[in-house]
């Protein structure tokens, strides 16, 4: 009895785990269905924008923080799978190329977010100031990577890069069929979800909690908001910059328009259909977005935008909760209705008996 | 034992003094009340003492240590938390989840980071202090829809949860009925004794019921000091109190 509690109790903990991977599973099926293996691609890369969303429903959703600079993390992660894996600048230096890019998507995107929180945090730049310059930082690093040809590769980008291959003493692992490549990405966001919401359920999640309803009482309580900002930007910047790197090995172009604005404002509408405060709600704000958008795109390209445009509008004036909550409720309002209609005999033998 | 003092402490917004050449000693242990006229300086004192203005003469001492170069949080880290005038709480947090805010106020932000709950030992300690503020059974409400009195009480024990050797409690009685009145002045009463509170309040009545010493400010300036009765029949404290005390215009 008491065993059967604790196991309960540790798969509750790994539930959004087990919702991601079900969604996973759906939508690769579903695009598999549909165009085959071409198709399944395409899902690794929303899948991967998946995970971009989780980086910013932690800190919009969570922490209230809204951003529109997120991209550039992004793109960074990007960038630093390409440098090193299509790399020309340290010949002579054996390493592991694609788990070095994978290192530094993560570290550098997490280095910036650190210096650039520290600035902004401390400066008590908060709300729309906050938002502001995250914009601003989207268009500056754009333009420089647009111009900055030698390091971001300028308009061209960087073609041709390779997709992971990790090999590590004897072991190696390549991803290099559409199917290894999704189920690999799969399993990377389900654990990322994780551990995520197991940080945000806990103590520390609780404050973060408390930066977004009432920052300022929760300084005179004692606790840094500013340390508390700091971890929570930090770490979805690298969350970020992770997801760049996986986009970058899965779809093998990467250039500066990746770090842009356009990236930025898309993922935060994702987060906004999907649902904030839900790690899944965002991941299939961006997995339905794109997938729909891919659909639409192969009849007719013109209406994308538009239809893109529609459903955000649609969203904010009648399902401000987004898809994964509105779903939900809808599932549990059509489950009683079900449980009703085979529940009616119940129903009157319970009124014979007058509970 | 004095355990928070004042020297000269002044602060200056534009052309005004809001405190001026203030110097008080607060003893430990004691429930110490301040009042005075609206715009006497009492909030000012006490935004003072929490970080939230910075002096403009003078220092803080805190425990024989100087404030004046702590942020907000340090202060509050360091053993004093404050129930603002206009009172704030987590309004889209639970009850329960306010005073754990409280509690965990003085420990690293990263303190518990992967745990994944609460520890239980701290929940108990919370139910407590929500048993304390008459709160116990709107623990799983949130706090934005509870009354004015019981978001007043809320405040008090989230403060109370990060175990401060200075309570401040602007105005804690401010907006409630007799019954409200008399029973938030009974918990200060119980929470005074191993804490050492500063307390700001208008109803004398309250004043009367849970004050030491009570220090009367008018115009930024210390005015008089001393038992509710001294200062009750000093003759200074009734002419500002009926606005006959205008000698400099």
């Amino acid at each position: 009895m008491i065993n059967k509690k604790v196991v309960q109790s540790k798969v509750a903990h790994l539930r959004p785990g087990f919702q991601v991977l079900a969604l996973t599973l759906i939508v690769g099926t579903g695009a598999f269905l549909y165009r085959g293996s071409p198709a399944v691609d395409q899902a690794t890369i929303w899948v991967i924008y998946g995970l971009f969303a989780v980086s910013i429903d932690i800190l919009w959703g969570y922490c209230g923080m809204l951003t529109f600079g997120q991209a550039v993390f992004f793109g960074l992660g990007a960038m630093c799978y390409a440098w090193t894996t299509t790399d020309t600048w340290f010949p002579h230096v054996d390493w592991n190329p694609a788990l070095a890019g994978i290192l530094l998507s993560i570290l550098l995107p997490a280095l910036l977010g650190l210096v650039l929180g520290y600035f902004l945090f401390y400066g008590k730049v908060r709300g729309p100031y906050f938002v502001i310059v995250t914009l601003a930082l989207a268009f500056l690093m754009q333009a420089l990577g647009n111009g900055w040809t030698k390091v971001f590769g300028g308009f061209m980008g960087f073609f041709g890069v390779p997709t992971a291959s990790v090999e590590l003493g004897g072991w190696s692992f390549g991803l290099t069929t559409p199917l290894t490549r999704y189920i690999t990405v799969s399993l990377l966001l389900a654990g990322v979800v994780v551990v995520s919401a197991r940080i945000l359920r806990g103590p520390f999640g609780l404050r973060v909690a408390g930066v977004r309803d009432n920052d300022q009482r929760l300084e005179y309580l004692g606790t840094s908001t500013v340390k508390t900002k700091l971890v929570v930007f930090i770490g979805s910047a690298a969350i970020a910059g992770f997801a760049g790197a996986l986009f970058a090995s899965t779809s093998g172009f990467v250039s500066a328009d990746l770090m842009g604005t356009l990236l930025s404002t898309e993922a935060v509408i994702w987060v906004a259909i999907g649902g904030r405060m839900t790690l899944i709600g965002a991941v299939l704000g961006a997995v339905v977005v794109r997938g729909f958008g891919y659909i639409i795109s192969s009849i007719a390209v013109e209406y994308w935008t538009l239809f893109l445009g529609a459903l955000f509008i649609f969203m904010v004036l009648f399902g401000s909760k987004g898809l994964w909550v509105i779903g939900g409720s809808a599932a549990a309002r059509l489950s009683r209705l079900l449980e009703g209609r085979r529940g009616s005999r119940d129903i009157v033998e319970n009124r014979t008996t007058g509970r | 034992m004095t355990l928070l003092k004042t020297e000269q402490l002044g602060v200056r917004f534009g052309g005004i003094w809001a405190l001026r050449d203030f110097t008080v000693q607060v003893e430990q242990g004691a429930v110490h009340g301040f009042i005075g006229p609206n715009g006497s300086g009492k909030s000012t004192l006490f935004h003072l003492i929490t970080g939230h203005y910075a002096p403009t003469t003078g220092e803080i001492y805190f425990k024989n240590t100087s404030l004046s170069n702590l942020t907000t949080d340090a202060r509050a880290r360091l053993g004093l938390t404050i129930k603002f005038q206009i009172t704030s709480v987590f309004e889209g947090l639970t009850v329960l989840e306010n005073v754990l805010l409280g509690l965990m106020g003085r420990r690293s932000p990263l303190s518990g980071f992967f745990s994944g709950t609460v520890a239980p030992a701290d929940r108990d300690r919370a139910l407590e202090i929500l048993e304390t503020v008459h709160l116990a059974d709107r623990r799983d409400t949130l706090a934005g829809v509870l009354g004015h009195g019981e978001k007043c009480w809320l405040e008090i024990g989230m403060s109370l949860a990060a175990e401060p050797e200075l309570l401040l409690l602007d105005e804690p009685a401010s907006g409630m009925g007799r019954e409200e009145t008399k029973q938030t002045a009974r918990l200060v009463r119980n929470l005074s004794g191993t804490r050492t509170i500063m307390v700001i309040e208008h109803d004398m009545e309250f004043v009367r019921a849970v004050a030491d010493t009570i220090t009367v400010l008018f115009k930024g300036e210390l005015l008089t000091a001393g038992t509710y009765d001294d200062v009750k029949n000093d003759e200074r404290v009734i002419d500002a109190y009926l606005g006959r005390g205008r000698k400099n215009g």
